[in-house]
């Protein structure tokens, strides 16, 4: 995914114009010269500065090029399932895992992303299954990260 | 003296420790040969598990990890034409055109030998050259960090882009990132959002988990139709030969660890970086530079050593200034906090076993690279029959299940998701990831040297050069950046009388 360099300055120009914003509004501290708006302030500055500029040269150039240039991959049905079972898989962990438990959201979170690769039904199943179980060993029962367990509370170990 | 070496081979000699090395080199040998999967994120999945280690077991897991994983990267590259990590992508159509005429065993030999040598090279300049710039900057005030970071910062924006621009936005936006949480001289919380997640800043290991591996999947995930790797033959005697080529090509070895030290040890260039410019000066000063690219071993034995070094060289500024010279020693800098031994000149008081300790393993890595290196070439046709679309989901899992780890807390893994997608788009728009991760790294120390300093200097930005080292550092600083303006006046100025 490659926007235009006049976009991406722009999108930076206004993160930099909040951030400037945002650090005017932190408060003198009493008795400090140097309040906890300077270092923000400067870093909006700096970044400002190098947005108008990335802007600029965009423009000099002459507008050449799309706006937003999807790679062939992305196009694909294939790939963008791909890339969205990855980035919605993580986001599906991180909504269910505290309800549903980590043994019950892994293998479901692996098994779509292997589907999204055509792996077959068998060996997602069969990988996903085992995949969680290693994974959950090593960290919840040697390393004691507290992974949740969800509606499988009754049965934890 | 003697008493802390002591204790540090007690501390490295010890069997939990040995086998926490020997799996590091197992683990980074097969990070390091599967295309796709770098050193950075070999040490970006190490941390969660060595979170739970005593010190040195976990930073003797991540020196052996990245030093087998920049060697392995030679080995794809040379037998299917596909780098395994960055640092080898130098000299990968090199070794394949030495494949290709049937010389992979002195291609693979090259690379494993002189990585070798490479690092035990920088190993010796980091243990050298560490100490000696701790009796100096001991001496530093805050003036003199500054600089330092300001240089360090400076470095990372012009060295590793061929986008300055870019670069210095990447470093502005890491600056911005570091800006989060109650961590600044103030003492006041900025830009937390109403989370008490932040009030402790983004928190440093998931957001690197994040930008090393979760944006290389989802990279991987974009590309649907990635080329399967299939390995024509098996391979033989790789040390055949091994000693006359280091006669013969003993100045290039020298050249290209030494380059590969200072590469490494300057903020921002890694051993990718040490790799390409050594390959390139190889070839320039070769007495036989038509033969370069068509398999001839003498740009591998320079840059395969000059990749393997840098790692070394990297921890000099880490370990002495807290400073990293690459992304990895970015994440070992996190490390090092998190286990009590805080970067600086006054590791060498404090922590002086344990550092010792560190130094043993890089030798022992290196050396543990000729058994094991020699077993990874072996098994090379197994490894990459591995399926990348049952490994990678796999991987994903673990850097859920790594983030989550760091804090226990859901958070970790939404930080994670963000820098991933973040850090993919910013590398598919051209902006390199590397100056924004010191900046991460570098904003805080950054913004305590600046306030502190104006403190002292009563506002006033002449202090910044009252001092000898600082006005030095900042003349330095200030030339840099303005070198690319001044290189473009004096080629105008000179244009017209040409």
């Amino acid at each position: 995914m490659r926007f235009h360099d006049a976009f991406n300055g722009l999108v930076l120009l206004l993160a930099a114009i909040a951030l400037l914003v945002y650090s005017l509004t932190l408060p003198a501290m009493q008795g400090q010269q140097f309040g906890p708006g300077v270092f923000p302030l400067m870093v909006s500055v700096g970044l400002g500065a190098c947005a108008l500029l990335l802007m600029a040269r965009a423009v000099a150039a002459g507008w050449s090029g799309p706006f937003v240039a999807v790679d062939a991959g992305l196009r694909s049905r294939r790939g963008l399932t791909a890339v969205l079972a990855v980035v919605l898989g993580t986001v599906a962990y991180l909504l269910l895992s505290d309800f549903l438990g980590f043994l019950v959201v892994a293998p479901l979170v692996l098994v779509a992303i292997f589907r999204s690769q055509r792996v077959g039904w068998p060996a997602a199943i069969a990988v996903a299954l085992l995949g969680t179980a290693v994974i959950h060993f090593v960290f919840y029962s040697m390393l004691r990260v507290p992974l949740p367990w969800g509606l499988l509370t009754p049965l934890a170990w | 003296m003697p008493d802390a070496l002591l204790t540090a081979f007690g501390l490295v000699f010890d069997p939990y420790v040995l086998a926490v090395i020997a799996g590091a080199s197992i683990f980074g040998l097969f990070v390091g040969a599967i295309p796709g999967l770098t050193a950075t994120m070999a040490t970006a999945l190490l941390v969660p598990v060595t979170f739970f280690m005593e010190p040195v077991p976990a930073i003797a897991a991540i020196v052996t990890a990245t030093a087998m994983a920049i060697f392995a990267g030679d080995i794809p590259g040379c037998l299917v034409r596909m780098p395994g990590t960055p640092a080898s992508a130098a000299y990968t159509d090199e070794a394949y055109a030495m494949t290709r005429k049937g010389q992979a065993e002195v291609a693979l030999g090259a690379g494993l030998v002189f990585s070798v040598l490479g690092g035990i090279f920088g190993s010796v300049v980091l243990v050298l050259a560490a100490p000696a710039l701790a009796e100096v900057a001991l001496r530093f005030s805050s003036f003199e960090y500054f600089w330092l970071v300001a240089l360090g910062l400076t470095c990372a924006v012009f060295i590793s882009t061929n986008d300055p621009l870019k670069g210095l936005i990447s470093l502005f936006l890491g600056l911005g990132v570091s800006l989060a949480g109650l961590d600044n001289p103030s003492g006041y919380p900025r830009l937390t959002f109403g989370s008490t997640e932040l009030l402790g800043g983004v928190s440093f290991i998931p957001a690197m988990i994040g930008m090393f591996a979760v944006s290389e999947i989802i990279r991987w995930a974009s590309e649907p139709d990635a080329p399967a790797f299939k390995v024509q033959r098996s391979i033989g005697n790789v040390f055949t030969g091994m000693w006359k080529m280091t006669v013969a090509y003993r100045w290039p070895l020298v050249r290209g660890s030494t380059v590969g030290t200072l590469i490494g040890a300057l903020p921002g260039a890694g051993a990718d970086i040490a790799a390409w410019i050594s390959y390139a000066m190889s070839k320039r000063l070769s007495k036989t530079p038509e033969k370069f690219g068509t398999g001839h071993p003498e740009g591998i034995v320079e840059s395969g050593a000059s990749n393997n070094a840098a790692l070394s060289g990297a921890w000099i500024p880490a370990l002495v200034f807290g400073i990293p010279g690459d992304s990895i020693t970015a994440i070992v800098i996190g490390v090092l906090y998190m286990k009590g031994m805080n970067p600086g000149p006054t590791i060498f008081m404090n922590n002086a076993p344990q550092l010792y300790a560190v130094f043993i393993v890089f030798f022992l890595a290196n050396l543990l690279m000729v058994p094991f290196g020699w077993a990874a070439i072996k098994a090379a046709k197994q490894i990459l029959r591995m399926p990348r679309n049952i490994m990678m989901p796999i991987i994903l899992l673990f850097c859920i299940v790594g983030a989550f780890a760091i804090n226990n807390t859901a958070a970790g893994v939404t930080i994670m998701l963000v820098f991933g997608i973040v850090a993919f788009l910013m590398e598919s728009n051209g902006f390199p990831v590397a100056p924004a991760i010191l900046g991460m790294v570098l904003g805080a120390l950054l913004e305590d040297t600046f306030v502190s300093s104006m403190i002292k200097a009563d506002g006033s930005l002449l202090g910044f050069f009252s001092r000898p080292i600082s006005a030095t550092l900042g003349v330095a600083a200030i030339l840099v950046w303005f070198a690319p303006l001044l290189m473009r006046t004096l080629r105008r100025w000179q244009a017209p009388a040409a």
